[in-house]
């Protein structure tokens, strides 16, 4: 029993592994063959030439001398970028690298900007500094949802059909319906830019999570008070779907005889949601609760481009925009590892908890 | 033998009328639920809206849209001219096409007291009437007809004059008059006013400094000093633009235009007003009611193109899955897996950002990044599609189809994809958002088509207010937000109406 459990578990973690090549190979192929990688490398070379050239010429160099150091230059940075290979070449040991996290240099501005330091700077160091800005924005509110989602969710299906179910319901599909980032620039607009009772500055996070080692009261303090608009907005934009869900998950058990039985007995309403329901149903919610926190680590690249949010999401547009392939492919990888590895955790967890679960 | 081809046709008909009568069923049952009723009106009157635009809208709606040159005549940045309605006050618009008031031949006079004439010209009037205490945007004149053609073997040189008179009696040339051949006037299409020349004229009248005057001319132009404030000046303006003819034969020149051989003879004379039109105007000009309502037909293509084939690939790949099993299962099913663990919209941003490099159309750019969508999200069906195969697979019916030899295809469009059809059409209603608020996303991403969806007008309203323009621009940014958010509710509402009706169909079974 035990070594089949194991055999399921390997099989699981093998076919995983593959998604993950899969997709990383997806995405080397989709820079690479579109041909977007290397329109990005001649422009950074073009551009390095270009200032190479202008500091031998403050040196008093002869022209002909620098024509020929330009032209040597040019080579060598062809050869460093690997411009002189086809792009299976370049792109896929790039993948490749990056499976093994070896995830290698930032080599754009605009990402170094996202990030707040400047180049040189690994891949590593960039999603490392930047990850703790999505956290507090939103993983917070993720949380937040599952809490109160929690909470509420299975009282509201066990009054299926209440004023208070439909209004769920409404909720739900209206939110569902309007652009999270449509509310975060109405947000916006109207509590920073009118009525100035959040910040309108939301790079200013940097300085706070740099801080928390220091002071961490101070920057706790500052946190918040950057972060409590998105957050919010988040929370109002995704609570619907949450309710949604669990609720979907807690009406599959409410007309079950145990809950009718329990009711018949006289247990309280809070108890026979707690005990009868909540309990029963702790398994699917489990999994989507760890796949939400597992997915908020990518961070929302267009919530946080409307706040100018220097988190995740703004770390994938830059490297995507500037066509920065280590920081991209570093970010893909970083971002389906934790999310592929939280689907595993779970499919362990089943196995480990629930007796019925066992293939 | 004609009587049993007689008895299968009699049967197939009964089996299609029982479909359609189910098709009834499940519609009357959806109508009878507020959701699935709201739903249903708002849909019927988004395709009607989207039928609309598409007779009245011009042809060319796009190359037009983004042709700023188009959109020269309309004021910026202005709200809906409806808001005169509310009591604000607002300068309107006045465009007029003219043409000349008055031409002739002159041995040298002054027209409108300050612009000297000599030789054949033209005057064109359009009088503005300022109600109410708000500054319109300014003036322009364009040329509507007229024809670059030599006069007696030489190029006509026209100077052209913008004259306004104000209700106090100021009278003053706003453009600056220089000599341009008759070609290049009409290559240029239009005279503007030149803020500077206000400026420098009126900075003296009104006792203050250069400076002060030159950070608002056109207010200056159509406004008093009070105290240090300047506040529109009501009453009517005369507004002349006079072309002055020179370098050939002023009686040729004059006999030429009358016969539209050369010159100008007809000029299109704007005002542009503080508010524009129905739904007013964004940065450049453009008239955001054609963009909205442009918007209906597009958000519905869009939806309905990503919803369809994601359906139809998630139905077909779920029944194959499903019917087959084996080896054939078990590689959708992984594939399916992979598909489900890809971030999803870095993976469109990144394909977004290359498309828009490609010079191809529009809407082809546009049905790259929906069909990389599709192609993306069509796993969470066929998992649900194979499991119901799976149960309907061991029916007996089934059975007895596979035992009198009906063909693998048969059994699978004739016996199973019609027993699941209801849900896939539910799940189609449901994803139909998904393309749309997709679109409407990588447009605030900067990631666009070219097409003036709902998505790319936000887009625009979003980075003014980014480059620093104010964010009071709710005529700009409420409408196309709504919009989408209307679209999508209508389907959402229209999805979960039919899912409650469907499931326990499904479960019937």
């Amino acid at each position: 029993m035990v070594g089949r459990t194991a055999s399921i578990l390997a099989r699981r973690a093998l076919f995983l592994t593959i998604a993950l090549v899969l997709i990383m190979i997806l995405t080397a192929v989709i820079i690479g063959a579109s041909g977007y990688d290397v329109q990005v490398l001649r422009a950074i070379i073009g551009s390095e030439l270009q200032a190479y050239r202008q500091s031998l010429q403050r040196q008093n160099i002869p022209a002909i001398e620098i024509q020929k150091l330009v032209e040597q230059r040019k080579q060598e940075l062809i050869r460093l970028y690997g411009l002189n290979k086809p792009w299976e070449e370049r792109v896929l040991p790039m993948a490749w690298r990056a499976l093994k996290l070896d995830l290698g240099y930032v080599r754009s501005q605009a990402v170094a900007n996202v990030v707040g330091q400047q180049l040189p700077l690994t891949v590593k160091d960039a999603i490392l500094t930047v990850l703790p800005r999505t956290l507090v924005m939103l993983t917070v509110a993720e949380l937040i949802c599952a809490a109160i989602a929690l909470k509420l969710a299975p009282l509201i299906a066990y009054k299926r059909g209440s004023l208070l179910d439909k209004a769920v319901i409404a909720y739900a599909a209206f939110t569902n319906a309007l652009p999270l980032w449509w509310l975060a620039i109405i947000a916006l607009f109207v509590f920073g830019y009118e009525l100035h009772i959040a910040p309108t500055n939301y790079h200013i996070i940097i300085k706070y999570i740099n801080e928390f080692t220091s002071n961490p009261l101070a920057a706790i303090k500052g946190i918040i008070e950057v972060s409590w608009l998105p957050v919010t907005v988040i929370v109002i934009g995704i609570l619907g779907g949450w309710l949604y869900g669990i609720r979907a998950i807690a009406i599959r058990v409410v007309n079950e005889d145990y809950v009718y039985v329990a009711k018949a007995k006289g247990v309280p309403e809070d108890l026979v949601v707690k005990r009868y329901i909540l309990r029963v149903i702790l398994g699917p919610v489990l999994t989507i609760v760890i796949l939400a926190l597992a997915g908020s680590i990518g961070g929302i690249i267009i919530t946080e481009s409307v706040f100018n949010w220097p988190g995740m999401g703004s770390l994938y547009y830059a490297a995507i925009v500037s066509g920065d392939a280590p920081t991209l492919l570093g970010l893909v990888y970083i971002t389906t590892l934790v999310y592929i590895l939280a689907r595993f955790l779970l499919e362990v967890i089943y196995i480990l908890v629930d007796p019925r679960v066992r293939y | 033998m004609s009587t049993r081809a007689e008895e299968v046709r009699k049967k197939m008909a009964k089996a299609r009328s029982e479909r359609f009568k189910e098709a009834r069923e499940i519609l009357s049952e959806v109508w009878r639920s507020l959701m699935g009723k709201t739903g249903l009106i708002l849909i019927v009157v988004l395709i009607a809206i989207s039928i609309y635009a598409l007779i009245t809208m011009p042809p060319n709606i796009v190359s037009l849209w983004n042709n700023p040159k188009n959109w020269q005549f309309n004021p910026t940045v202005a709200p809906p001219a409806w808001i005169a309605d509310l009591g604000e006050p607002v300068a309107p618009q006045v465009e007029k096409t003219l043409g000349p008031m008055m031409q002739g031949v002159t041995n040298g006079k002054m027209v409108d007291g300050i612009v000297p004439v000599v030789g054949f010209y033209q005057v064109y009037t359009l009088r503005y009437n300022l109600r109410h205490p708000a500054f319109p945007q300014g003036i322009l004149a364009g040329i509507i007809g007229g024809k670059a053609a030599l006069v007696g073997g030489a190029q006509p040189i026209v100077i052209p004059y913008i004259v306004v008179e104000r209700p106090d009696g100021i009278k003053l040339i706003i453009n600056i008059p220089t000599p341009m051949t008759l070609k290049d006037l009409l290559a240029a299409g239009v005279i503007s006013l030149n803020p500077n020349q206000v400026a420098a004229y009126l900075a003296p009248r009104f006792n203050i400094s250069l400076t002060v005057a030159q950070s608002e001319p056109v207010k200056l132009l159509f406004g008093k000093l009070v105290g240090s404030k300047i506040e529109p000046l009501l009453g009517t303006y005369k507004i002349d633009l006079i072309l002055v003819y020179s370098g050939v034969d002023p009686a040729a020149m004059q006999k030429a235009v009358i016969s539209h051989k050369s010159g100008i003879w007809r000029v299109k004379m704007v005002v542009k007003g503080s508010a524009y039109g129905l739904m007013g105007t964004d940065d450049v000009g453009h008239d955001l009611w054609l963009g909205l309502l442009f918007g209906f037909p597009a958000a519905l293509a869009i939806g309905f193109f990503g919803a369809v084939t994601a359906a139809l690939i998630g139905m077909v790949m779920g029944v194959i899955s499903g019917y087959y099993g084996g080896w054939v299962d078990e590689l959708i099913q992984r594939t399916v897996d992979v598909l489900g663990n890809i971030p999803l919209l870095p993976i469109l941003v990144l394909v977004g950002v290359i498309v828009q490099e490609w010079n191809i159309s529009p809407w082809a750019r546009l049905f790259i990044i929906i069909g990389v969508l599709v192609l993306v999200s069509w796993g969470g069906l066929t998992i649900i599609v194979r499991s119901m195969v799976l149960s309907i697979k061991s029916e007996p019916y089934v059975e007895a189809a596979r035992a009198i030899g009906a063909s693998d295809r048969r059994i699978m469009f004739r016996h199973i994809v019609p027993q699941i059809l209801p849900y896939v059409f539910a799940n189609l209603v449901f994803s139909v958002p998904a393309a749309i608020l997709t679109e409407a996303g990588l447009d605030i991403l900067g990631i666009r088509s070219g097409l003036p969806t709902w998505g790319a007008i936000l887009s625009d309203a979003e980075a003014y207010v980014r480059s620093g323009g104010s964010y009071a621009i709710w005529w700009w940014i409420l409408p196309p937000g709504l919009l989408i958010g209307i679209t999508s509710v209508a389907f959402v509402f229209l999805g979960l109406a039919l899912e409650t009706v469907v499931e326990p169909r499904l479960r019937r079974r």
